[in-house]
């Protein structure tokens, strides 16, 4: 166990920026793995490009160590970066989801007991299969919404920060998108 | 103060979870490059190091050529054109000395070395 193990992200930063490569080591164990899932993710499973951007996030955060604002978190402003990199991503190869097919009531009220439901009915490896083929066609700021809620375990406010909005966006994002997978996951007849 | 997670939240997490060997491992080879550059950022501590490492801009050397041109200029030796090594200071010597002498015009000596003289 080193020294670094015991470190804060913040503390890991500073010797990173003096070239330490045992601190850049820790923070590479630390969130290598989870933003490969998340970028696996919003990347509909393309592995490739998955690896290809975890590597211009942290090829972004040796380069550029003097971006990372001190008074924020270090996990927030990773993100952020990888947020970013996916926007680019998706611009860059001209992927517009449009919001077909979403709910047409929007004043329909989000029964929460539908997923409890579902899930209880559906086969767990059912239920999360759906889960997934649905999330893949949601628009990109829903999809990213949720994952970072659902997947990435982070606060509202976390998130607010990473998509530079408002908490009040970050909650309506949410609940809309909650409203959404509810009406698709219904064409698998979970509750029959 | 965030929204507190119920079962719906719970359930969908787990859902979201990947399970053993679905998130496939960091590609090494840039995990490795990755790494180089960091190390790349410290500072050289053997002075021969820093040498062959240093950055240096142009303006700085530049700098560099112009000051030591500047010193060749006014440090440098005098420059004596050539065969002319044994006029000026020999030859007027030699000259002065015989004119100051007492030897008699007419001897030997005068009659036949006074042209090396002058």
């Amino acid at each position: 166990m080193s020294k670094y193990s015991i470190m804060t992200d913040k503390e890991l930063m500073l010797y990173l920026k003096q070239g330490e490569v045992l601190a850049f080591d820790e923070l590479y164990l630390r969130y290598s793995k989870r933003l490969l899932g998340y970028f696996i993710r919003m990347m509909n499973y393309d592995r490739e490009k998955a690896q290809d951007l975890l590597h211009d996030v942290f090829l972004k955060v040796i380069e550029k160590p003097e971006l990372f604002d001190r008074t924020r978190s270090f996990k927030t402003w990773i993100y952020t970066i990888a947020y970013n990199t996916c926007k680019n991503q998706y611009k860059h190869a001209g992927v517009v989801k449009e919001a077909h097919a979403e709910l047409k009531s929007t004043e329909a009220v989000l029964d929460e007991r539908f997923f409890i439901t579902a899930a209880a009915k559906m086969d767990a490896v059912e239920f999360k299969k759906a889960l997934h083929t649905e999330l893949e066609l949601l628009a990109e700021d829903k999809k990213t919404t949720f994952i970072l809620r659902y997947q990435e375990d982070n606060s509202i406010a976390e998130i607010a920060e990473i998509m530079e909005c408002s908490e009040g966006t970050v909650k309506s994002r949410i609940h809309y998108t909650l409203k959404i997978l509810a009406d698709r996951l219904k064409i698998y007849n979970p509750l029959n | 103060m965030d929204t507190p997670k119920n079962e719906m939240d719970d359930l969908l997490s787990n859902a979201m979870q990947f399970t053993e060997g679905e998130i496939p491992e960091p590609d090494k080879a840039r995990y490795n490059k990755l790494r180089k550059k960091v190390g790349a950022r410290k500072p050289k501590t053997n002075p021969l190091a820093r040498l062959f490492n240093l950055e240096i801009k142009l303006y700085q050397a530049a700098l560099a050529v112009t000051a030591v041109a500047i010193i060749c200029l006014v440090f440098r030796p005098a420059i004596i054109p050539q065969g002319t090594e044994n006029m000026g200071m020999p030859g007027s010597d030699t000259a002065t000395a015989y004119k100051g002498s007492s030897l008699k015009s007419d001897s030997f000596l005068v009659k036949n070395f006074t042209s090396a003289i002058y």
